[in-house]
């Protein structure tokens, strides 16, 4: 296993930014390696452009975020965005697997499927077969692989985001799973520079923001002319105000939360109860 | 899940709830235990013991293998497949169950199967059965990483409903099968990989039926059966300067590695019991009866009369 490696997989090139950007960075400042596996090609989220002139625009953002992010590579699957549940999930996740089988993370970053009323699907369907791949990166599975010589690697710790919103009371930390918050205070521009990068979906989303606020009768002055000042303005006030609703929970200015299972480097691996009720001293 | 990786594991996970109400068997004559793999009703989580206890008290227990489970083992796929199909006769042999049904469908991939194909298989089973109470997973579960526990368990559901109503499948009406509707189910969850389901009943597990859910998931050899492990185990214990008398006297290194097996099976219906004042029990998500939902338990209350 690479032991300071990790891998983040993403449905849209802004997802896992938004969701583990801050401590994606962190463990980069510590020395790990990052790779981003993106399921969908991001071709409907732009503004006045077709949807090949938005893919490319959207790839051409995410590769740039990643980079200043300090992600060592994005590898892009190109499935339809929008359309991830007409996809196999067999396929999906064999994708990512080898990918996985490839690069070799110690730590897996993906989106939770269990979260709910996310309304973008694409975020659970990457999120299922993601998760999946836990399961099926032993080396009984695709042995075809193993033939070509990508044999299996289990990861050791999986960290699930919730891209867009804080977990709510009663998601995550379940059993032998730990609800884990990390303080990204002192990377949080680093988050919000890479953020920033992904200009289309930013222009998208700020157009978005100021129909509904003038259909609601609420126009807001800051986004009468979507200008790059104000499409960043929005951006970034949207990750302050999604880190610090976060911080504020476990006491950091500003936060990120996962639902966290396995075991970490170097942890103590305690025998299971029903072998240390039964050893005696010789 | 093999034996290697409980012996790691560094947490167990136990049933979140801190007391469990105790359940009642419901009256009836035939269980039906419908899983995708062919440990599924034995495991830790699971309901070896209270298929068990159903038998006992009278009930024929029948037991669908949803998948061909050829990833299961080190024998590859054609192999692991026979292997584990045979296992599980042996497990539904000592906990006293009549039949395994096998479906076949493929281990691990079962994600993108046409469910209503899937579902109607399970209709059709219900139907020929006719199950007073079926045990299954729960497909509300969270955190479960198999797809096959999650589709299984989805069309189960959905066929315990839809098995009584004489406008699906009609077809099987031909055949002589009559609509059956299934009043009692008991749900399952994986507890180690997060929050799995919350249990709502704990089911009492006698000293006989503990040992019998013990025994059935550690035959199934090809997957818990590792001598490796235990030898592995008796090493790292040495160094420490202790050992495990158990060991010393069983008859070879894969009798250890079935005493692992049924310490685990053991230590988990002993927590599961403590929730519930008992012994031994295991924990379940139970829906059925007449009044599970609001609605009908007044009505019933002040309507229904026992058979006389």
């Amino acid at each position: 296993m690479a032991e300071k490696t990790l891998v983040a997989i993403t449905a849209g090139g802004g997802d896992y930014i938004m969701g583990a950007g801050g401590t994606i960075a962190k463990f980069v400042a510590e020395g790990y390696r990052a790779f981003v596996i993106q399921a969908g090609n991001d071709e409907k989220n732009s503004i006045g452009l077709g949807p090949a002139e938005t893919r490319l625009a959207n790839n051409a953002d995410a590769e740039k975020a990643a980079r200043l992010l300090g992600v060592a590579e994005l590898f892009n699957l190109n499935n339809k965005s929008g359309e991830l549940s007409q996809l196999s999930s067999n396929e999906l996740r064999a994708q990512m697997t080898t990918l996985i089988r490839h690069y070799k993370p110690a730590k897996l970053f993906i989106p939770d499927p269990f979260i709910h009323y996310e309304p973008e699907w694409d975020q659970f369907w990457t999120g299922r077969a993601a998760e999946e791949t836990n399961y099926s990166n032993a080396g009984y599975f695709l042995p075809e692989l193993a033939k070509a010589g990508v044999a299996g690697h289990g990861v050791a710790e999986t960290y699930y985001y919730a891209a867009r919103r804080p977990y709510r009371p009663g998601e995550g930390g379940h059993g032998s799973a730990k609800f884990m918050p990390v303080d990204v205070s002192a990377v949080f521009e680093r988050k919000v520079e890479a953020f920033l990068a992904l200009r289309t979906a930013s222009r998208a989303y700020a157009t978005h923001v100021k129909q509904r606020l003038e259909a609601a009768d609420r126009p807001s002055g800051r986004l009468r002319h979507l200008d790059d000042a104000a499409v960043d303005g929005l951006a970034r006030a949207r990750l302050v105000e999604l880190a610090e609703t976060i911080g504020r929970k476990h006491g950091v200015r500003f936060g990120e939360e996962f639902n966290y299972h396995g075991t970490a480097p170097g942890a103590k691996q305690s025998r299971p109860p029903w072998i240390s009720e039964r050893e005696r001293r010789r | 899940m093999h034996i290697a990786i409980l012996l790691i594991l560094a947490a167990v996970a136990a049933p979140a709830q801190d007391s469990l109400p105790l359940g009642k068997l419901p009256p009836g004559r035939v269980l039906l235990v419908a899983q995708p793999h062919h440990d599924d009703h034995t495991t830790d989580y699971g309901m070896g013991g209270l298929i068990a206890r159903f038998v006992e008290h009278g009930f024929e227990g029948y037991y669908v293998r949803g998948s061909n489970d050829e990833k299961d083992g080190a024998h590859g796929y054609g192999r692991n497949d026979i292997i584990n199909l045979k296992e599980t006769w042996d497990a539904i042999r000592i906990l006293g169950m009549k039949k395994v049904i096998s479906l076949n469908w493929r281990n691990d991939f079962m994600n993108p199967i046409p469910l209503d194909e899937l579902r109607e298989q399970l209709i059709f089973v219900i139907r020929k059965y006719r199950p007073d109470a079926v045990l299954g997973h729960n497909p509300w579960e969270h955190y479960q990483k198999n797809p096959d526990h999650r589709n299984v368990a989805r069309a189960l559901v959905e066929a315990c409903w839809l098995a009584g109503y004489e406008t699906v499948h009609p077809e099987h009406f031909d055949l002589g099968l009559k609509p059956h509707s299934v009043p009692h189910y008991y749900g399952k969850g994986r507890l180690d990989w997060g929050l799995g389901q919350i249990s709502n009943i704990a089911m009492e597990l006698n000293e006989s039926q503990e040992r019998k859910k013990e025994l059935a998931i550690a035959a199934h050899r090809n997957v818990y059966g590792s001598g490796g492990a235990a030898r592995a185990l008796s090493a790292e214990l040495a160094k420490e300067g202790k050992y495990i008398p158990e060991f010393e006297r069983a008859a070879g290194e894969l009798e250890a590695s079935d005493m692992i097996t049924h310490w685990w099976m053991n230590w988990t219906s002993r927590q599961i019991g403590r929730k519930a004042g008992v012994k031994y029990a295991g924990s379940h998500n139970y829906t059925g009866g007449l009044y599970h939902l609001p609605g009908l338990r007044e009505f019933v209350a002040q309507n229904a009369e026992p058979v006389r």
